[in-house]
Formats: C-alpha cells, sequence, structure tokens
C-alpha cells in the first residue's frame, strides 16, 4: 500500500514537473534551475 | 538547533523514494525540480493568503492571484533569485493591490478607463516582453516562444472578454472584473524592464537584510 502511493506521488510530481517545463515560467516569482533532462532539445 | 532548509527537506523526501522505489538519475532531477517548485508554490500562496485572511482580503488577493497565476504561466516574467524572496515579494504586493481593491470604488465609468488602460498596456507589453523568460528556465526554441506568446494573447482575449460581458452587464461581478484587472495590469507590468528590475530591487533588499541579520547574531 505505501509503495503504491509513493507510486502515484512520484508519478504527480513528475506530471507537475512537466506541466512547469511547458509554461513559461511558474506561476510565483521563484524559478529554480529547470534540469537539463526537461530542457527543450 | 539545526536551520530548516528547503533543500534538505527535499532531500530528505528524495532519500525516502530511493529507499522504497527504484529511482534513476534523470528521474530524481525531475522529482528535485518538481518539488521545488511545488514548495514555492504552496509557500508563496501559503504565506500571501494568510496575511489576506488577517486582513480581511481573502477573495481579492485568491482573485489576484489566479489571474496572475493564469497570465503568468505563458506570460512568464521577473523571478526573485530566492523562494523567501518570492514568498514576501508575493505577499507584499498581492496584499497592497487586495487592499486596493478593497477599499477604493471605482464607478462603472472609471473602472471602463482603467480596463481600456490595462488592455492597452497589456498588449504592447506582451507584444514587446512575452514570453519572457529568466536565466533559470530560458526558452530556447522558436516554436515554443510563439505558442506561448499565442496563449498569453488568448488568455488576455478571454479577459477583455469577461469585461465586455460586465459592461453590458450580462455579469455583474464587480469585484472580480476589479481584482482581474489589477492582476493583468500587474503581471503586464512584471514583464518590463522596471518590472525586472523591482524584483532585482526587492532581492538586493532582502540580502542586505538577511546579512544584517546574521552580523547580529554573530
Amino acid at each position: 500500500m505505501m509503495r503504491r502511493l509513493l507510486q502515484i506521488t512520484v508519478t504527480i510530481l513528475t506530471f507537475l514537473a512537466f506541466t512547469n517545463a511547458a509554461a513559461a515560467c511558474g506561476t510565483g516569482t521563484y524559478q529554480p534551475q529547470l534540469p537539463e533532462q526537461l530542457r527543450d532539445k | 538547533m539545526k536551520k530548516f532548509n528547503v533543500d534538505n527537506l527535499i532531500e530528505s523526501i528524495l532519500n525516502y523514494f530511493k529507499k522504497h522505489l527504484e529511482i534513476e538519475e534523470d528521474q530524481e532531477a525531475i522529482l528535485r525540480y518538481s518539488m521545488q517548485v511545488s514548495i514555492s508554490f504552496i509557500a508563496n500562496m501559503a504565506m500571501a493568503l494568510l496575511v489576506a485572511l488577517i486582513l480581511g482580503i481573502f477573495p481579492n488577493v485568491l482573485f489576484i492571484m489566479l489571474t496572475i497565476s493564469i497570465l503568468r504561466s505563458f506570460s512568464g516574467g521577473g523571478h526573485s533569485k530566492t523562494m523567501f524572496g518570492c514568498s514576501i515579494y508575493g505577499t507584499i504586493i498581492m496584499n497592497i493591490l487586495g487592499m486596493i481593491t478593497k477599499y477604493t470604488y471605482p464607478t462603472k465609468d472609471v473602472l471602463s478607463v482603467l480596463i481600456l488602460l490595462t488592455f492597452m498596456f497589456s498588449v504592447w507589453s506582451l507584444h514587446k516582453y512575452a514570453p519572457a523568460d529568466t536565466p533559470g528556465k530560458p526558452i530556447t526554441t522558436k516554436v515554443k516562444r510563439k505558442k506561448l506568446k499565442t496563449l498569453s494573447f488568448l488568455s488576455l482575449f478571454i479577459w477583455c472578454t469577461i469585461c465586455v460581458l460586465w459592461y453590458t452587464g450580462l455579469t455583474n461581478n464587480f469585484m472580480l472584473i476589479y481584482t482581474s484587472t489589477l492582476g493583468i495590469l500587474w503581471q503586464s507590468f512584471s514583464l518590463t524592464d522596471w518590472g525586472y528590475a523591482l524584483l532585482h530591487h526587492m532581492d538586493r533588499a532582502l540580502k542586505t537584510i538577511n546579512r544584517t541579520e546574521e552580523e547580529t547574531t554573530l
């Protein structure tokens, strides 16, 4: 059960990262360094 | 006592994930980024809305923040160097705008003129600066730049349509129109060189306060 919950959390976080990467910037005024894995090639 | 640090918290969560799941190096970087963005968003919203709740301007600030967030995701804008700076900046600005909408009562004509001026300024600002990127997240492809610019204009036109509906009397939510107008105006301003300069000065001021605090503790 715990493992399943963690998997769901990781999926949601990955989805959020990709959504944020597709946008111009985050909704707040803090923008951390975008990792290489999410940069446009 | 150990000082609370967001990076340490993120590392602890990542270690917990790695202990129970198989996480590759690439995925770890993505998760770290996602947590930085999510924590920053939650802290920013929570701080601004908590102050708004105390000041009795919760719905005003909420509407302003939502308007800014929608336009900002497409148009970009100035950024603070630290998560703390972002929260402080967001809290101060959002609550000042919230107070303005709470304690000023423009007539329909005055608000209509404000909407028109905001629309004209936003068109100029979006045309000239959007999408405004940052060194931390550069927008490198032409296709993406064009797409984000189009989406920025689309969200501005949707807002404008809602304002026209309000003017013609089809909707009657004065507060929603007033707060969203200030939100659009502020977001358009934050795209400009002055907007970037303001954030830069705020960052410098916070850095000075932080340094003075550290010196006092020593």
